[in-house]
C-alpha cells in the first residue's frame, strides 16, 4: 500500500497556527522577559490572527479533506473568539495593580484555550471538533483555579469534575452517532441520515440527546447550568470574562455545526432542546433577579443569554447560523465589557456588591457610563447592539415556527430589565455610600470605550456587518 | 442487532466462567489463614506502614513528565517501523511533534521539577 500524504493546507489554518505559535512562545519566554512583555506578545499574536482571519474571508479554504474548514462561518466565529481573548488579555493588565497574582502562565494557557476554541469553530468532523472541545476545556479548567484562594480552587475542581463528566457524555453521544451512521464528517452524517437505507434513526436520536447534554453543559443551559454561578464567581474575574464570552461562543459554534448540519434531519432532539431553552430562560432570568453580587448576577445573566442563543440552534440553519454569530459577536463586546468594568472596580476576585455601585455616576463617570451601556445592551434596549441581536434571533426562531418560545423569551427578557436597570439606577440616582477602588489603566479605559462604541455601532448600522454574515451559510 | 447477540453471549460466558471460578474456589477451597497470607500483596516485598500516605506534589510533576515521554515513545515505534514508506512528510510532522514536546520539557526543566532538594 502506498502512502498518500494527508491533505494539509497550512494557509487555511493560518489564524489557528498563529495563536498556537504565540502560545508556545508565551510558554517559554516568561523565564526571560517580564509579564508585561508577554501580555504584549499575546496581544500582538491575537491581532495577527485577527488580520489573518479577515484576510482569509471568502476564500473558503479547507484542510484534512474538509475536516478543518475556514469558511466564513468559522472565520466569523474566529474573529469573535479572538476579540474575546484580546479583551481578556487587556483586562488582565490591571489585575497586577490591585495586587492580584496573575502568573505568567496565564497568557500561555489562555492562548492554548483560544486555539482550542478556534479549532472547535472550524471543525467539520466530530473527532476534530472533540479535540478542539477538549483543548479548550482543559485550558479553562486550569485558568479557573488560577487564584490561590479556596474559592478559586473549588471553582476549578468543580468545573473540572463536572466538565469531565459532560465530556464523557458528549463522547458517548458522538460514538452513538458514529455507530448509527458510520461517518464522522458533518455533511457525511447528514447524507447518511437522508439515504433511504438508513435504519438506525433511534440510535442516532439517542446520540443526539447525549451530544445535546454535553454541549448544554458547556454553554450553561438549565438544568446543566448548576456549575455556572459557582465557577463564574470563584474564578478570577478576567477568566470569568473569557469563559462567559469565548468559551460560550465556541461551544455554540460546535453546537450549531452538529445540530444545524449533521443532525438536522434526525428527529428527537428538537423537543428536549425546546424544554432546555424554556427552562434556561426562566431559571437564568429569575435567579439573576435575586443576586446581590454583581459577578454572580452576570453569571446568571450569561445563563439566560445561553437560552436566547439556543433559539438560533432550533431555527433553520440558513437564518440561525448568521443570527447566532451576530448575537455572540455583540454579546462578546457587551458582556466582556461589563466584566472589564467589574474587574477594575473590585479589590479582589470576589466580585462586587451591587449596592456598593451607588453614586458611581458622579464619582467615576467613564466607568459608570460604559457599564450603563453594556447593561442596557444586555437587556436589549434599542438602539444598542443587544436589541438587534435579540431581534435577529427571535425572528429566526419565529420564522421556523417556534412562536411559544419566542414569546417566552420576550417575556423573560422583559423580566431581565429589572436586574439590569437596578445597578444603573443605583449609579445615577443614589448618593455614594462606599468608596470603590478604581484600578483602570489607560489600556482598559480605551478598551471600554471601544467596546461601548462597538455595541452602539453594531446596533445602529446592523446591515454593515450582518449583510456580510447573510452569506455565511447556504 | 443480531450480530451483537454473539458478543453478548460471549460476555455472558466469559463473565460466567469468572464468577464460577470464584464461587467454586470459595466453597471447595481449604481456608487456613495465617499472618503472612493475610498481608497486603506488594509484589513480594513486605509492606511497610499504611498505603494511605501523602505524596509530595513533586511526585505528580515527575509522573506527568514521564507520561509525556511515554507517549512520545509510543508514537515513535510505529513511525520507525514504517519510516521508509512515509517519506519526508512524516519526518517533518514528527519533528514538529518533538519540538512541541521539547517546549513542554523546557518549561518543566526551567520550573525546577527535576531538581531534588
Amino acid at each position: 500500500m502506498n502512502f498518500v500524504a494527508p491533505d494539509v493546507n497550512y494557509y487555511s489554518m493560518l489564524p489557528f497556527i498563529t495563536v498556537l505559535l504565540t502560545a508556545v512562545f508565551a510558554t517559554i519566554l516568561p523565564f526571560y522577559v517580564s509579564r508585561k512583555a508577554i501580555a504584549g506578545l499575546s496581544a500582538v499574536g491575537l491581532l495577527v490572527a485577527l488580520a489573518a482571519s479577515i484576510g482569509l474571508w471568502n476564500t473558503n479554504l479547507s484542510s484534512f479533506y474538509g475536516a478543518y474548514r475556514s469558511d466564513n462561518f468559522a472565520l466569523g466565529f474566529g474573529i469573535v473568539l479572538i476579540v474575546g481573548a484580546l479583551i481578556a488579555v487587556i483586562s488582565s493588565v490591571d489585575v497586577a495593580k490591585r495586587g492580584g497574582t496573575m502568573q505568567a502562565e496565564f497568557f500561555a494557557i489562555l492562548l492554548y484555550a483560544v486555539s482550542g476554541t478556534m479549532l472547535l469553530a472550524s471543525a467539520h468532523d466530530l473527532i476534530v471538533l472533540l479535540i478542539g472541545f477538549e483543548v479548550m476545556s482543559l485550558g479553562v479548567y486550569v485558568l479557573s483555579s488560577f487564584q490561590e484562594t479556596a474559592k478559586s480552587e473549588e471553582a476549578g475542581m468543580k468545573y473540572f469534575l463536572l466538565g469531565g463528566f459532560a465530556s464523557a457524555i458528549l463522547i458517548f453521544g458522538i460514538a452513538l452517532v458514529f455507530g448509527a451512521t458510520g461517518k464522522f464528517g458533518l455533511e457525511a452524517i447528514n447524507t447518511a441520515v437522508l439515504s433511504p437505507e438508513f435504519k438506525n434513526s433511534s440510535i442516532a436520536a439517542v446520540g443526539a440527546l447525549f451530544i445535546l447534554i454535553g454541549f448544554g453543559f458547556k454553554v450553561a443551559m438549565a438544568p446543566f447550568h448548576q456549575w455556572t454561578p459557582d465557577v463564574y464567581t470563584g474564578a478570577p474575574t478576567v477568566v470569568t470574562q473569557f469563559m462567559s464570552v469565548a468559551v460560550k461562543a465556541a461551544a455554540f459554534a460546535g453546537f450549531l455545526h452538529i445540530f444545524g448540519l449533521a443532525l438536522q434531519n434526525v428527529s428527537g432532539w428538537q423537543t428536549p432542546l425546546q424544554f432546555l431553552i424554556a427552562l434556561t430562560l426562566m431559571i437564568g432570568n429569575l435567579a439573576a433577579l435575586r443576586q446581590s453580587n454583581l459577578k454572580r448576577m452576570l453569571a446568571y445573566s450569561s445563563v439566560a443569554h445561553a437560552g436566547y442563543v439556543g433559539l438560533a440552534v432550533l431555527a433553520s440553519p440558513s437564518q440561525g447560523f448568521s443570527s447566532a454569530l451576530y448575537y455572540l459577536g455583540i454579546y462578546t463586546l457587551m458582556n466582556a465589557g461589563a466584566f472589564a468594568v467589574l474587574n477594575v472596580l473590585s479589590k479582589d476576585d470576589d466580585g462586587l456588591e451591587i449596592e456598593s455601585l451607588a453614586g458611581l455616576g458622579s464619582s467615576k463617570p467613564l466607568l459608570a457610563a460604559t457599564l450603563t451601556f453594556f447593561l442596557l445592551s444586555l437587556a436589549g434596549i434599542p438602539p444598542l447592539g443587544g436589541f438587534i441581536g435579540k431581534y435577529l434571533i427571535f425572528s429566526a426562531a419565529a420564522s421556523s415556527g417556534y412562536y411559544g418560545l419566542v414569546i417566552l423569551a420576550a417575556l423573560t427578557s422583559a423580566v431581565s430589565l429589572a436586574y439590569y436597570l437596578r445597578p444603573i439606577g443605583l449609579m445615577y440616582f443614589r448618593p455614594r455610600v462606599t468608596v470603590l477602588p478604581d484600578f483602570s489603566g489607560r489600556s482598559t479605559r480605551v478598551l471600554l470605550v471601544v467596546c461601548a462604541a462597538g455595541v452602539l455601532i453594531l446596533g445602529l448600522v446592523p446591515n454593515a456587518v450582518y449583510g456580510l454574515l447573510e452569506l455565511v451559510k447556504k | 442487532m443480531n450480530e451483537f447477540l454473539h458478543v453478548f453471549i460471549m460476555f455472558l460466558v466469559a463473565g460466567g466462567i469468572g464468577v464460577l471460578a470464584l464461587i467454586v474456589g470459595a466453597v471447595l477451597g481449604p481456608k487456613k489463614p495465617s499472618r503472612t497470607k493475610l498481608m497486603a500483596y506488594e509484589s513480594g516485598n513486605d509492606p511497610i506502614g499504611s498505603a494511605r500516605e501523602r505524596f509530595p506534589v513533586h511526585f505528580y510533576l515527575v509522573a506527568m513528565l514521564f507520561i509525556i515521554f511515554d507517549i512520545e515513545t509510543a508514537f515513535f515505534y510505529p513511525l520507525a517501523v514504517s519510516f521508509n514508506k512515509l517519506g519526508t512528510f512524516a519526518f517533518w510532522e514528527a519533528l514538529a511533534f518533538v519540538v512541541l514536546v521539547a517546549v513542554g520539557y523546557f518549561y518543566i526543566l526551567k520550573k525546577g521539577v527535576l531538581e531534588w532538594k
